[in-house]
């Protein structure tokens, strides 16, 4: 049994807030039917970021501007549980195809929308990009420093941020409906999600002292909490969490000499001659290849990690055994691997049911299973009204 | 039903970020959250964060490495719907509140376990902190530094994800539960959290090509520049269609069959990249930052200003999205911090109150148990509350 059997989704969305949420519930046992125009979702240009997050979805490419596409897309509601879109706001009221509009269809439709900034405000007519909130929430400025040039940071985390909210909000509003019967129109936004992702640091009373630490180049937030480099030029990090990890840091760096040493011998002279101890540090890791520090260091139960890069990740045994990278074949593509599933439910686990589909890949299936004849089928894509 | 979870009962035995964070989330959705700490208190107590991820909670103390702060607990989870707590393998175990022991007590109750790495595979028994998280979640490596060194993350990705999924993941064994009647236990790793965010990013096949990246961002019409004020901004050509608009307000028609624009605006590779950065570079130093984004905005070209966190809590939009809110704290005063981040129409969420001080409630929870108050100042006495 999977969480979400008969639970089915309309997506509409585009880039990662969207699609990356409707595969969240797709992992889960709901049937997403990926709604793109017949050209195809733009992001499909991304290669690798598409197909990251578009598994297990079937796809229809219809025009939905059109009328009898519309038409398609409103039989497509009424079979359907939850609608997912991203778009600026406004733009499916034109269309009729709006919560109001499509609860008349389906009453008890669960409406995710994840706009980028918000449904009425100042900026929400603005386009926006996870680059855009990034900016404007203080992110790259805290990663940069202050005084420093601010930093942009790879990971989209606010579009992952907003997908993982809504797709909980999806889960709140089921669980309601569950109990009550009542669908619900349910909002996040990217900027609502760049203060989730803040939220420690989000807070503001009288007196209260910010501190910004960042640096384009931060390797740590103190010498016993920091990445250090190898012999072989590899990256790894230690942090100790206490004083009998940093005995036996130094023990193993063959520097019990730092631990009388009057600049570390406590956490606080540590901390007060952090650079010193930075440079000591460095230099002693300097001197043997990485895995040779991380078996010392594990041996010593002094906790460190390697930093990995992204191919070593797609090898690496611990995220092979945990499911964490799986492989699967794609029809055009052939083996692809990518993430697993990240929570484990014991009753109801998560299953991969299929790569990402191509475009239309499903178009005729679903049609087919909403009632049209193969003759209409036919008329429909002779008109490029489906594709 | 005013709320979305109303009646439903969170027990929060987390500590630091990720577990209180995710009971947080519940807390505000209507959930009523029992913070169950230790007797010296969540550690994470003494980061101001905490008054802002422990929200609307009760607080109990209950010293669990005591048999009867054990059978106080497990009381509590006879009557609770949702348990929550991010100890290490084994720990729930040696306190008495693993799951094969609770869900004998209550076989309806949703376990959830937020733990570093997961059940399997050698890192299984490795500490689970942030830093090592995203280490080994490759985060530190895939943001290069200056020189290509990987670079520490300021902000604590892997527990923030961590807590959004375990909340999703409770819900939805809730919603289960509504079918089947049972229970289940749920494992959410920060490693598997940090890294199904990046799903976009962690996928391979034969022709996969990965760009280099660059603190200011490597794409030229998508990066950090800055305006002749040395004020930085984000231009965010994101698709052709922004492209068109953002070469027509430059008027710049010929960039369309300029070879240098080719695949416009994500595929501009180097050496061609650092061409174009160049000219968009000299371009901007032209205005002032300002200037540039009233400019682009008059355009429908995305932009947008680099701010720090405490301008970002002073923004219109965000009061709009009512995603600042202010609440009395006994400590420090009146403490502006994050709303809530999710609006459901039929049932929207609220905050209950301000985060509770150290065992404010513990008397209160207890005689809600039935323990009369002899009884009470007894643990209270042996410390055991």
């Amino acid at each position: 049994m999977y969480a979400l059997d008969g639970i089915r989704v309309v997506d509409l969305s585009t880039m990662i807030a969207g699609p990356f949420c409707t595969m969240l519930l797709a992992d889960m046992g709901a049937d997403v039917i990926k709604v793109e125009p017949p050209d195809g979702d733009p992001w499909r240009q991304m290669g690798l970021a598409f197909l990251g997050a578009n598994r297990g979805k079937r796809s229809i490419a219809v025009d939905v501007r059109r009328e009898e596409g519309g038409e398609i897309f409103r039989k497509l509601v009424s079979t359907s549980d939850i609608l997912v879109e991203n778009f600026r706001p406004g733009i499916w009221q034109k269309l009729g195809l709006d919560y109001q509009s499509l609860c008349r269809i389906k009453p008890d439709l669960i409406y995710i929308s994840i706009p980028a900034f918000g449904s009425t405000g100042p900026y929400v007519m603005l386009p926006g990009y996870d680059g855009l909130p990034q900016v404007l929430s203080g992110q790259s400025v805290s990663q940069g420093g202050i005084g420093n040039p601010p930093v942009f940071l790879k990971r989209p985390s606010n579009d992952y941020a907003a997908a993982m909210l809504s797709a909980y909000g999806a889960m709140l509003a089921l669980y309601v409906r569950a109990k009550q019967g009542k669908g619900q129109y349910v909002e996040t936004s990217i900027i609502d999600a760049a203060v989730a992702m803040q939220a420690s640091d989000f807070i503001d009373y009288p007196g209260m002292q910010r501190q910004f630490r960042g640096d384009a180049d931060l390797k740590g937030v103190k010498a016993t909490c920091r990445l250090y480099k190898a012999q072989d030029g590899r990256w790894f990090f230690v942090l100790c969490t206490n004083e009998a990890q940093w005995r036996a840091l130094a023990q193993v760096l063959g520097r019990d000499d730092l631990l009388n040493d009057p600049r570390f011998h406590t956490p606080q002279k540590r901390e007060e001659n952090d650079e010193a101890l930075v440079d000591i540090l460095a230099n002693a890791f300097s001197a043997k290849p990485a895995q040779q520090w991380l078996a010392l260091l594990e041996e010593a139960a002094v906790p460190c990690a390697p930093s990995l890069t992204v191919d070593e990740i797609l090898k690496d045994p611990h995220y092979l055994a945990n499911e964490l990278v799986v492989d699967h074949d794609h029809p055009t593509l052939g083996r692809v691997r990518q993430t697993g599933i990240g929570p484990k439910l014991s009753q109801t686990p998560g299953r991969i049911w299929r790569p990402a589909p191509v475009v239309g890949q499903h178009t005729n299936e679903i049609l087919i299973e909403l009632g049209y004849s193969e003759e209409q089928i036919a008329d429909l894509r002779a008109k490029r009204i489906i594709a | 039903m005013a709320q979305a979870l109303e009646g439903v009962k969170v027990l929060d035995l987390g500590n630091y970020i990720a577990g209180p964070y995710a009971a947080m989330l519940l807390g505000d959705q209507g959930a009523e959250v029992i913070k169950v700490e230790r007797p010296e208190g969540d550690p994470y107590r003494k980061v101001p964060g905490f008054i802002a991820l422990n929200r609307g909670k009760r607080s109990i103390t209950v010293d669990l490495k005591r048999k009867q702060g054990q059978q106080i607990a497990q009381e509590l989870a006879k009557r609770g719907d949702i348990l929550i707590h991010n100890f290490r393998p084994g720990v729930a175990q040696e306190l008495g509140v693993d799951y094969e022991t609770l869900s004998r007590l209550n076989p309806r109750l949703i376990y959830c376990a937020i733990t570093g790495y997961g059940e399997k595979g050698p890192y299984r028994d490795k500490l689970g902190w942030e830093p090592l998280v995203a280490s080994l979640a490759g985060a530190y490596t895939d943001q290069p530094s200056s020189d290509g060194s990987p670079t520490f993350l300021v902000l604590p990705l892997a527990s923030y994800f961590a807590a959004f999924l375990a909340a999703f993941s409770s819900v939805m064994a809730l919603y289960i539960r509504e079918i089947t009647g049972r229970g289940q236990a749920i494992e959410m790793p920060l490693l598997n959290a940090l890294t199904v965010a990046e799903a976009s990013t962690l996928v391979d096949f034969e022709e996969v090509i990965r760009p280099q990246w660059a603190p200011q961002g490597p794409l030229p019409l998508y990066r950090l520049y800055q305006g002749g004020d040395g004020q930085w901004f984000c231009l965010g050509v994101g698709n052709y269609a922004f492209f068109t608009k953002f070469a027509l307000a430059l008027g710049h028609e010929e960039w369309f069959s300029d070879p240098l624009f080719e695949g416009a605006p994500w595929m501009i590779l180097p050496p061609r990249s650092y061409e174009v950065q160049r000219m968009l570079k000299q371009i901007f130093a032209t205005k002032t930052r300002d200037e540039w984004l009233e400019f682009l905005r008059s355009h429908d070209i995305p932009c947008a200003p680099a701010r720090r966190i405490d301008e970002f809590l002073d923004d219109p939009q965000l009061k709009i999205n009512e995603m600042v809110i202010a609440l009395e704290d006994p400590h420090v005063g009146r403490v502006r911090q994050m709303g809530i981040p999710l609006k459901l129409s039929l049932t929207p969420g609220k905050v209950k109150g301000p985060s509770p001080l150290l065992g404010q409630h513990t008397q209160e929870i207890l005689s809600e148990l039935g323990y009369p108050p002899d009884k009470l100042s007894k643990l209270r006495e042996g410390k055991v509350i």
